[in-house]
């Protein structure tokens, strides 16, 4: 679904990522892990092109999509959120969710004064799927406040709700839990299970140890742009190098002594 | 006296058309077109030379609204990867060179006197009868274009745009070309601000360079930014209010005793602070954009 071969970038002499191979399956529901600055966020921007890479190829499908525009990337299906939802604040939520489906008749200048008709039937299919995703999202109270008056966790939601809506196929998450209540990770769990039902494949960049646990099939963890592990999520914590990037070195031998 | 009061109102409906162009470019958008006046330019001179050629008032209006689309799409092509400050002065210098051209071009353009249309509107009326026509004219367009512009903002493509212009990563992540929705608001924004430059040089059957000072640009700036930027009924009202400033500063030089030269500085300075006063207290304009609300029903 998602490969990308030997990723390299820097900025200036700085490397943020070094030769990251990864390797998403169809359907995989994959965490991405690593200490602040490790280069997940500079990854996701990459792949799904709102960056270009010093080096190396990405493929989505059969497709290579190495410099292709962010917004042709989206088209295919590729759809991803930020870690800082910056959302209108001259758009409701339900607007927001809206635009994000995809109306080729509404969009076109020509059918707007030509054919609006049918550009009304496309609205009129698009909202019912708007309202849809309002209630599985439990969005109906906010859905006509102004979208960056919503909470964070609201943003977070918003900004998901948009990209199924939107037409995912891959979904890139960046920090989806991140300003979200204890009690809403849990059900975004759920509902990104659900999502992943309908056939979505997901990467998802992550802090929180319990929902990755949760959620994930399997991890990759990075540490200043170098891929240094790929295992099970339950795996994580047995891997000597991923405790040593979060916790430094010498880590395992004080958590070893803690224990006896 | 009422003559006077229609060739106000006639102006102000000019104006209407143009701050609804900028409104479309500016408030919906985001594109900070500090050229604008240009685009009214193209559409004024466009109708001058071919009245002057001998062609209808039709033809020039259509000459003079497709040359500033194409206009307009190339500016917003050429400027598509300049932030929106670079941008802006961009389109502030385009229209000077414009201007300036326009001043060494004798030959087709009149030179620095400008150039005379030949042909009015409604010639077949007279005096009175022939400014209420007139009037109706400029208020019918304006009223098309507030409808033209009213579909464009509240439908998708609309959507589009706003979120463009709030929220322009997000807008891409939402599989949008930018490039190409920037492109679209140049050239229909042009377009519209050509229709007013044609109205006006067949209404006063004159146009010349000083028509289109960076000042011309300020001014329905003005417009926008007092009437509501993002509304078009409230460009359309800033457009009448800055036209009642306008001829008010007329009156008032009378009141306070000004001698006439210095109307011109009265006016522009009762607009100035007209304009700070809103930027300070009140930056959302008169008449707001307002929130949609999306309806699960029609």
């Amino acid at each position: 679904m998602l490969k990308t071969e030997a990723i390299s970038k820097h900025f200036g002499g700085f490397h943020v990522l070094k030769d990251v191979a990864l390797n998403v399956g169809q359907g995989e529901i994959v965490g991405l892990l690593g200490p602040n600055g490790s280069g997940k966020t500079t990854l996701l921007n990459i792949v799904s092109g709102f960056l270009s890479a010093s080096g190396g190829r990405v493929f989505y499908g059969s497709r290579e999509i190495t410099g292709m525009e962010p917004h042709r990337i989206s088209r295919l299906g590729m759809r991803r959120t930020f870690q800082l939802p910056r959302m209108p604040a001259k758009m409701s939520c339900a607007e927001v969710l809206l635009t994000s489906v995809e109306q080729p008749m509404g969009s076109s200048v020509f059918s707007l004064f030509a054919r609006p008709g049918r550009v009304r039937a496309e609205e009129r299919e698009a909202r019912r799927r708007v309202f849809d995703m309002i209630e599985r999202l439990s969005l109906g109270p906010v859905a006509d406040r102004p979208a960056a008056a919503l909470s964070g966790g609201q943003q977070k939601l918003l900004a998901l709700g948009a990209a199924v809506l939107g037409g995912a196929r891959l979904l890139l998450l960046d920090e989806p839990t991140a300003g979200v209540n204890p009690a809403l990770r849990l059900s975004l769990v759920d509902t990104l299970h659900e999502i992943r039902r309908q056939g979505v494949t997901l990467v998802v960049v992550e802090h929180d140890m319990g929902f990755i646990g949760r959620l994930c099939d399997r991890c990759v963890v990075l540490d200043r742009g170098t891929l240094i592990a790929n295992c099970k999520p339950d795996e994580l914590l047995n891997n000597t190098e991923v405790v040593e990037a979060y916790l430094g070195r010498g880590a395992k031998r004080m958590t070893a002594m803690a224990g006896a | 006296m009422s003559d006077f009061l229609l060739h106000i109102a006639i102006i102000a409906a000019i104006y209407g058309i143009v701050s609804i162009s900028l409104n479309l470019q500016a408030g919906v958008s985001g594109m900070m077109n500090f050229g604008q006046i240009a685009f009214f330019g193209i559409g004024g001179y466009a109708a001058a030379i071919t009245a002057s050629a001998g062609y209808s008032a039709l033809a020039g209006v259509l000459v003079g609204v497709v040359v500033a689309a194409a206009a307009g799409a190339v500016i917003g092509r050429l400027g598509r990867n300049l932030d929106a400050e670079y941008w802006a002065i961009a389109t502030l210098g385009i229209a000077e060179i414009f201007r300036i051209v326009l001043i060494n071009e004798g030959w087709a353009t009149g030179g620095a006197g400008g150039i005379g249309s030949p042909v009015q509107l409604f010639p077949m009326l007279e005096g009175r009868s022939q400014l209420l026509a007139v009037l109706a004219l400029a208020v019918a367009c304006m009223l098309v274009c507030l409808a033209v512009a009213g579909r464009l903002t509240e439908r998708q493509f609309g959507r589009m745009m706003r979120l463009l212009r709030e929220q322009p990563d997000l807008s891409v992540s939402f599989g949008h070309d930018i490039v190409a929705c920037k492109v679209r608001a140049m050239a229909i924004g042009a377009a519209i601000a050509a229709l007013g430059g044609a109205l006006s040089t067949y209404y006063i059957a004159y146009i010349s360079p000083g028509d289109l000072l960076p000042f011309g640009t300020f001014l329905i700036w003005t417009m926008v930014i007092i009437g509501g930027i993002g509304n078009h009924w409230g460009a359309v009202l800033g457009a009448f209010v800055v036209q009642f400033i306008f001829v008010g500063a007329l009156f008032l030089k009378d009141v306070l005793g000004f001698p006439s030269e210095l109307a011109g500085a009265l006016r522009m300075m009762i607009v100035g602070i007209l304009l700070l006063t809103f930027l300070m207290t009140r930056p959302e304009g008169a008449i707001p954009e307002r929130l949609r609300k999306i309806n699960a029903q029609d």
